[in-house]
This record gives C-alpha cells, structure tokens and sequence, in this order.
C-alpha cells in the first residue's frame, strides 16, 4: 500500500485555487481535490483557511472545502504553531508567511505538504517535512 | 458578484466550555466572537453538498463576478502573486510585529 495513504498530508492554498479555478497550468490540483481526495488524510492548518477566505468568493471556498468531507480522515487545525517555532524558521530565512505554515507542519508532526510552489523553503535545509505537488500524489496512489 | 442578503440576529445558548474555547480561538486570530461563529458555520455548511454541483455553481458565480466587476481572468502568474499577497496579510495579522 502506498505510503501517502497512512500519513496525515497537508494541502497548501494553491491546491485548492488551483483546483477550483481550473487552472490550466495545474490540472493535478483539480483531479486530486475532486477525485482522488477520498484516499488520503487531510490536515488544514487555520493559515490556509484564512488565506482560502481573501483568494476565492464565499461560493468557490465551499466548493474547495466540500470534497475533504470524502477524506478518510479531516483535521481542521484552529490552533497555531508556537512563536518560538515560527521564529526558528524566520530565522531560517524564511518569509514569515511561509515560516508560520512551516512551524504549523512541523508543530503538528506532519511530515507531507502538497503544494504547486516548488520553491518553498527551498533554501532551508533539512526541513522537516517534504513538500511534492499533486501530480506526485496522483503518481504515488497510482 | 457576492449577494449580500438580509442579515438575521439569532440568539443561541451554549455551555460555557464551548464559549469559551469559540473565545480563545477567536482571540488567537484577532477576531470578535461574532466573526468566528459566522466562520464556524459558514465551514460546516461548506462541508454539506454535492462538490461536484458546488464547483459548478461556483464557476458559474465567479464567472458572473468577472464580468460585474469588469475584470479578466486572473493567469496563473497573477493568482501566484495574489497568494503571495495574502499569505503575507494573514501572517501580519496572526503574528502582528
């Protein structure tokens, strides 16, 4: 059985724009969020919540949340990561932006964040979760 | 274009251990009370529903938008930058300087 299957994956904001929007640059997003989302187990930190609320109209974000309730297992994350936590990644060199989602993950031992922004922390070494797009998903379930 | 509808007050009566976790969470995220009720909602509610007839009516509102506000479709390297934006806010309001 796949791995991906067993572990709790967050999914970044672009997934769901991407996915519902229809992005022509980023078909995997759709396939995986409408499709193949009944396989895996969802975590979404309240940073990607709020950001879905500024980037869609109020009828696309029910349309990009509705296809986790086919999840096998959905953890809404209302909480933050520790300050501490997102400092460490600031100083990392991280955006803050993506230092709070970064400590978000690694406070919550999530060790998978799909995204499309394959530049993400990349200049951070040895971080602690992997970051792998939609298609590598889709790949991974077969 | 968003609908903006009639606004209805409702009274509702909670334990106080629910209240106040609603307040602790609302406190977190800098919002009222009232403001983090309507998002507790509103992400329940997103959760009822066929997606497939959701994204559907979605396309179809956001396309409706579009034309109401005069805008072009936004292209990927637009919506980049928007997300850019918007991480950034969020993250100046969670974790004011």
């Amino acid at each position: 059985m796949s791995s991906i299957r067993n572990e709790l994956v967050a999914l970044d904001t672009n997934q769901f724009v991407f996915a519902v929007r229809r992005d022509p640059a980023h078909p995997f997003c759709r396939k995986l969020l409408f499709e193949r989302i009944g396989e895996l187990r969802i975590f979404v930190p309240r940073e990607v919540i709020r950001e879905l609320r500024r980037n869609l109209i109020p009828s696309e974000l029910q349309a990009a949340l509705a296809p986790l309730r086919r999840a096998v297992e959905l953890l809404w994350d209302f909480g933050g990561p520790p300050e501490e936590t997102v400092s460490h990644f600031r100083n990392l060199g991280a955006k803050k932006g993506d230092a709070i989602i970064a400590a978000h993950l690694d406070a919550s031992e999530i060790r998978t964040l799909v995204s499309e922004n394959r530049h993400f922390l990349n200049e951070i070494p040895n971080l602690p979760f992997r970051v792998i797009s939609a298609e590598s998903v889709l790949n991974d379930l077969g | 274009m968003p609908i903006v509808e009639e606004q209805v007050a409702v009274t509702v009566t909670l334990p106080r251990s629910v209240v106040n976790h609603i307040g602790a969470s609302a406190g977190r995220d800098n919002h009222t009370v009232e403001e983090e009720l309507r998002s507790l909602i509103g992400l329940a509610l997103a959760l009822e529903g066929e997606p497939e007839e959701l994204a559907a009516k979605a396309e179809r509102e956001y396309a409706g938008h579009l034309a109401a506000t005069g805008n072009e479709r936004p292209t990927t390297e637009e919506l980049w930058e928007q997300m850019r934006r918007v991480r950034e806010e969020v993250a100046n309001e969670l974790y004011p300087e």
